[in-house]
């Protein structure tokens, strides 16, 4: 279920692709096929009628063993474990992309991934350390369709535009004024909360605390991508987005509910795009709605109390494996519930080439995480850049700090031993799970990046019984 | 990484490993192996591939009724795939890539000669993202020129075991298809055709008529050209024939399958200067084997850029 998280995090790099075509655009040093292709004269980059991008990336993480009063807990199966452990994933994608109408385009993004998780993606909340990692997958590599959708846009005036070339997007001029909808196979990240210094986890921050708001629990498989339609209304310097995404029928799994009309992850974003003294930057207001089969926090508790052989040991269906009898279980309370919330994202660009950014959402924190981490309220802000001032335009560094916090049903439950998707320790002494991240990327040649990554996490699970944890990073990433 | 799991990406990549599934008696069903993207019908390459660099895209939805019988369980009824392709072309080569996605297959377990038949159950909320197995190929046009009265070439193909076997959309292993492929065309009629050898090493499929090693495959097909008055198109219309035989048992009833197809294509160019092509499908099985339907429907869209 955790490699769900993976999927998540793939989606996010696609909304940092986008991200930097309308902020940082594409490095013309930056080595492509599609650029190759023009500078040979077979194409034309500006108006595409298609162009083909991919990507390899491969992260290794260490986490160094660190103190905990305890793990695994009575039988509870979430903890992450104490000793040093090593994650991995790596990743390959071809983005392809093509011109199926006048102003429709046509994507199709296959993506093959390898990976293993710490302690089975189990025992952090908001600040799980790779974004790649997915609720489903393993060592061995598999292939599967991330994407596949339409998008038409109609134009409705203003001065043009220009779209970059890039991946999941035709190069193209388009009005400032514009209405674009979007149907298929995509994620819900791919089109909602972009920040350009923040959401490309491929070249910027590992962590998915980073990628979008923690505590943004928006519909998806458990790879992170989903079925749905988006509209984007842009007007300006406005900006209006709504996506209906289709659920996991269960929580974190990758089986997805298409009956829209009666489940679904609805999301609404109002965005602005501003210069400050002379330098862009952009606010953007989002709030999410999920009707969705999750279990209520309070529900389990209550159950569990009326009843003690409503346990977490004796669950009679979908479960998360707790053999800890003595404490209560979603389990047995899952049905059609809502969650709600509300998130603000800023971007600053400070110089061309450095921006700072921040993110925070609450969400009401009454049900489980259906799709993205356990988080009920979250918080991260931090500076990323690139090294033009040092003569390394295409090196890119950054550091960043994000809190994390669940609320307090969430936080009874897990004391009680209750678990969720990823988290509980079959105790807990409730505290605010940070992560403070520190990177840089050299570029090495031509598209070819090598990171070193710190993480340092306290309070992991939001249990200051245990940590804090220490991980260091690796990744390789190519761009072809 | 561990060196052991970049090895198994490496291999996964090159689609040495990476079974893809536990179930033991599923394999490769669709039998519908189409063409590469903007090379012609449904079946046969033209051999048309000349000139500087040019390429294609495919899309195309089948559907496929009963194509899996097992003496009275009807254990595949329906089957239903998404197909997308690409090809690059350079002179006389094409160089194509293609993937199917399963959208909807289903069918009926039972047992036969003690044998339990477990259904395929793939539909898009169970399967969201899984697709079949992937296959890389190159053609080259070796003798004739692209417009000529004859054309002769050759392609291989390689299938890489990306499918899952419980769906029926892959044997587990590494598949590859050689073929020598012949083309014509006289002033209003086209034809086409391949024979070649499909190197299947799976033979031990628990479902009794399921694969039995390497087949010898035949595809041909004609087609009348047919002028669009008043746009820079031409209609296309004509059969394919698809026939499969497995070498072990050659041209035995229970290995040997042929199906035919009433194929038309209509080609113009758009505003922008981008040709694309629209095509139908339809026919049904002549004598049945394992994926081989009563009957078929498929449609497609190409879009095609450099040299016409």
């Amino acid at each position: 279920m955790r490699l769900r998280l993976l999927v998540l995090a793939a989606l996010a790099w696609s909304a940092s692709a986008w991200a930097q075509a309308t902020a940082w655009g594409r490095p013309e040093e930056q080595f492509d096929v599609m650029n190759l292709l023009t500078d040979l004269g077979h194409h034309d980059i500006v108006t595409e009628s298609f162009n083909a991008y991919g990507q390899l990336t491969t992260i290794s993480s260490w986490k160094l063993a660190f103190p905990a009063a305890y793990t695994n807990a009575n039988g509870s199966p979430s903890s992450l474990l104490s000793e040093a452990e090593r994650s991995f994933t790596t990743s390959a994608t071809l983005f392809l992309s093509v011109s199926s109408w006048k102003n429709g385009e046509a994507y199709f993004v296959p993506e093959v991934i390898a990976e293993r998780p710490l302690s089975g993606l189990h025992g952090l909340g908001g600040a799980i350390q790779n974004f790649e990692l997915q609720k489903t997958g393993g060592d061995t590599p598999q292939l599967y369709r991330s994407r596949l959708f339409l998008r038409h846009t109609f134009e409705l005036g203003g001065e043009k535009i220009e779209k970059t070339s890039d991946p999941m997007q035709l190069g193209a001029h388009v009005d400032a004024r514009r209405l674009v909808l979007t149907a298929g196979n995509f994620s819900t990240i791919d089109v909602l909360d972009r920040n350009t210094f923040t959401s490309d986890p491929r070249q910027q921050f590992l962590n998915m605390a980073f990628m979008t708001y923690a505590a943004f629990d928006f519909a998806s498989d458990a790879r992170g991508y989903a079925w749905g339609g988006a509209a984007e209304l842009y007007f300006d310097a406005w900006a209006v987005r709504f996506a209906r995404m289709s659920p996991p029928q269960l929580p974190n799994q990758l089986q997805v509910g298409l009956r829209l009309d009666q489940l679904y992850g609805d999301q609404l974003e109002l965005e602005h795009t501003h210069s400050l003294f002379g330098r862009a930057g952009a606010v953007r207001v989002l709030g999410y709605r999920n009707r969705a089969t999750m279990g209520r926090f309070d529900d389990a508790v209550a159950a569990w109390r009326a009843d003690p052989s409503k346990n977490a040991a004796a669950c009679p269906g979908f479960s998360y494996g707790s053999q800890n009898a003595s404490a209560p279980d979603l389990c047995w309370v899952r049905g059609p519930n809502v969650k709600l919330g509300l998130g603000v994202n800023v971007e600053q660009h400070l110089t061309p080439d450095l921006g700072v950014f921040f993110r925070g959402m609450i969400s009401d924190g009454e049900s489980e995480v259906q799709a993205y981490t356990s988080t009920d309220r979250s918080i991260a802000f931090g500076v990323s850049g690139k090294g033009g001032a040092w003569h390394r335009p295409l090196d890119v560094a950054g550091v960043g700090f994000a809190m994390a916090w669940v609320s307090r049903p969430h936080a009874d439950y897990l004391r009680l031993g209750g678990i969720d998707g990823f988290i509980g320790d079959g105790g807990l002494k409730q505290a605010a799970e940070t992560v403070f991240e520190l990177f840089y990327s050299v570029n090495v040649l031509w598209a070819l990046w090598l990171t070193a990554d710190y993480q340092h996490i306290s309070n992991p699970a939001f249990n200051a019984d245990r940590g804090p944890v220490d991980i260091v990073g690796g990744r390789l990433h190519a761009e072809f | 990484m561990r060196s052991s799991s970049a090895l198994a990406l490496v291999l996964g990549l090159a689609g040495v490993s990476c079974p893809a599934s536990a179930e033991p008696h599923g394999f490769a069903l669709e039998r519908l192996v189409q063409a590469p993207a903007g090379s012609g019908g449904w079946l046969t390459d033209d051999l048309r591939q000349s000139g500087g660099l040019g390429g294609a895209v495919a899309a195309s939805l089948g559907y496929a009724h009963r194509p899996l019988r097992v003496a009275a369980v009807e254990l595949v009824s329906a089957e239903a795939l998404a197909d997308l392709a690409v090809t690059i072309s350079y002179d006389r080569f094409r160089f194509f890539a293609s993937v199917a996605s399963p959208l909807y297959l289903t069918g009926r377990g039972g047992t036969v000669n003690g044998v339990e038949l477990v259904p395929p159950n793939v539909t898009l909320e169970n399967h969201p993202d899984s697709l079949a197995d992937a296959r890389l190929g190159v053609s080259a046009r070796l003798l004739g020129a692209a417009g000529g009265a004859f054309r002769l070439g050759a392609d291989a193909q390689l299938f890489v075991p990306t499918g899952a076997q419980e769906d029926f959309q892959s044997d587990g292993t590494l598949r590859s298809l050689i073929r020598v492929l012949v083309a014509g065309n006289t002033s209003a009629v086209d034809f086409a055709g391949a024979l070649g050898v499909h190197l299947r090493p799976r033979g031990d499929a628990a479902v009794p008529v399921g694969p039995r090693g390497p087949e010898l495959q035949l595809a041909a097909s004609a087609g009348v050209r047919i002028a669009v008055a008043g746009r820079e198109g031409a209609l296309r219309v004509g059969p394919e024939l698809f026939a499969v035989t497995a070498l072990r048992s050659a041209f035995a009833p229970e290995t040997s399958g042929v199906e035919a197809l009433l194929g038309a294509r209509f080609e113009a160019r758009r505003e922008d200067g981008v040709r694309y092509r629209l095509k139908l499908g339809a026919g049904g099985g002549i004598a049945p084997a394992f994926g081989v339907p009563e009957w078929r429907v498929v449609a497609g869209v190409e879009l095609l850029g450099g040299e016409p």
